[in-house]
């Protein structure tokens, strides 16, 4: 790790892994186009990334177990600093997936900006973005070109394939606005 | 029909990939071939005394296809099984050419237990040429998917979907029927 990557890894060190963690995420360091402090915290199997013809960038980024960055045609990937991707979490990007800062994304997860169906890269309509701060709970799918907003928060088996404004608390399949979050 | 799917990737190049698939098939007892994407956790086939006919697809890792008690799974070419997409057939599943199972979607003929004082029904399952399965879909028993079908994410199917209908909700309902099938049928 450099200089400059090492500050920025001590200025945005918001969570927390084992140096273990660390070492097995530089492991990976090669698959992505630009990587910060790439975390791959404890168990097996390592995460995958897989770029194909596209891009991944990651900042400083925990990756669970069996986590999967799939890239289809040429999709690209970011990811912002302090979001962590829990077990087996699946993104598909057909052309660009974009996960903000210190967002919390449980298990399970598969997040695709293809409509969840047809996973050609030619069909595919837009960005999938996620802003900052979001909390998307375990096991949910979010599929198509939309925006979830800064600090919303996705309930646990949720269908999410429509904006989600920021603040607001949705659920169910299709994800229903609950409330505000203030 | 497109030739290669996106969610094909670039299945079965490596020589590791060839001999995995080769043991996964003497091991599995599949006829025909199928090509692995590759990457763990393997991909699990358990045949206990069935058949599973596999004819050019791929498979992804963590997917898993179990045929039991003399059933018959059947899977046509340029089918594709996205990650952990699961198919359990006890009686018969017949998947046509050229569709996709997306990730986690879990195809069933049979409820696996029986209700207690009720009997186990096992229906067969028919997947149509060129149907999308979206992720995390569940289809059950009997169920009867058109060719050119797209079921939505996360959906539970417990009814027919017609040739080229677009199905979804919980449990799924035909939303909208096409004039045109989406993949070419």
């Amino acid at each position: 790790m450099r200089l400059g990557e090492l500050l920025h890894f001590l200025r945005c060190g918001q969570r927390n892994y084992s140096p273990v963690a660390y070492l097995a995420g530089w492991l990976l360091r090669r698959r992505f186009s630009a990587a910060g402090p790439v975390a791959a915290p404890r168990g097996w199997p390592l995460p995958r990334v897989e770029p194909g013809g596209g891009a991944i960038e990651a900042g400083h980024v925990g990756l669970y177990p069996g986590v999967q960055l799939s890239c289809l045609g040429r999709g690209r990937i970011a990811i912002g600093d302090g979001t962590y991707l829990n077990r087996s979490t699946r993104v598909y990007a057909g052309r660009e997936v974009r996960i903000g800062r210190n967002c919390m994304i449980a298990w399970e997860n598969v997040i695709t900006d293809t409509d969840g169906v047809d996973f050609d890269a030619d069909t595919v309509a837009g960005p999938l973005v996620v802003e900052d701060r979001v909390w998307i709970g375990a096991r949910c799918v979010i599929a198509g070109a939309l925006t979830i907003g800064e600090g919303a928060i996705v309930a646990a088996n949720s269908l999410v394939t429509g904006d989600v404004p920021p603040r607001a608390v949705v659920a169910g399949r299709p994800a229903r606005l609950m409330e505000d979050n203030g | 029909m497109k030739g290669t799917h996106a969610a094909g990737g670039s299945a079965g190049k490596g020589l590791a990939s060839r001999l995995v698939g080769a043991w996964l098939r003497r091991r599995g007892g599949v006829e025909g071939r199928f090509t692995l994407a590759g990457g763990r956790p393997l991909p699990a086939i358990r045949n206990e005394g069935s058949r599973i006919l596999l004819q050019d697809v791929v498979i992804h890792p963590a997917v898993r296809l179990w045929a039991n008690r003399g059933g018959v799974l059947r899977a046509g070419e340029g089918t594709v099984f996205m990650d952990g997409a699961e198919v359990v057939a006890w009686r018969e599943v017949t998947i046509g050419r050229g569709v996709v199972l997306g990730p986690f979607a879990l195809v069933m003929d049979t409820d696996l237990h029986e209700i207690p004082g009720g009997r186990l029904e096992n229906r067969p399952v028919v997947i149509g040429d060129g149907a999308l399965i979206g992720a995390r879909a569940i289809i059950l028993k009997g169920v009867t998917i058109g060719a050119g079908a797209r079921v939505a994410p996360g959906c539970l199917v417990v009814r027919d979907v017609p040739d080229g209908a677009w199905a979804g909700g919980g449990p799924a309902r035909v939303l909208k029927i096409l004039e045109e099938k989406p993949n070419g049928g």
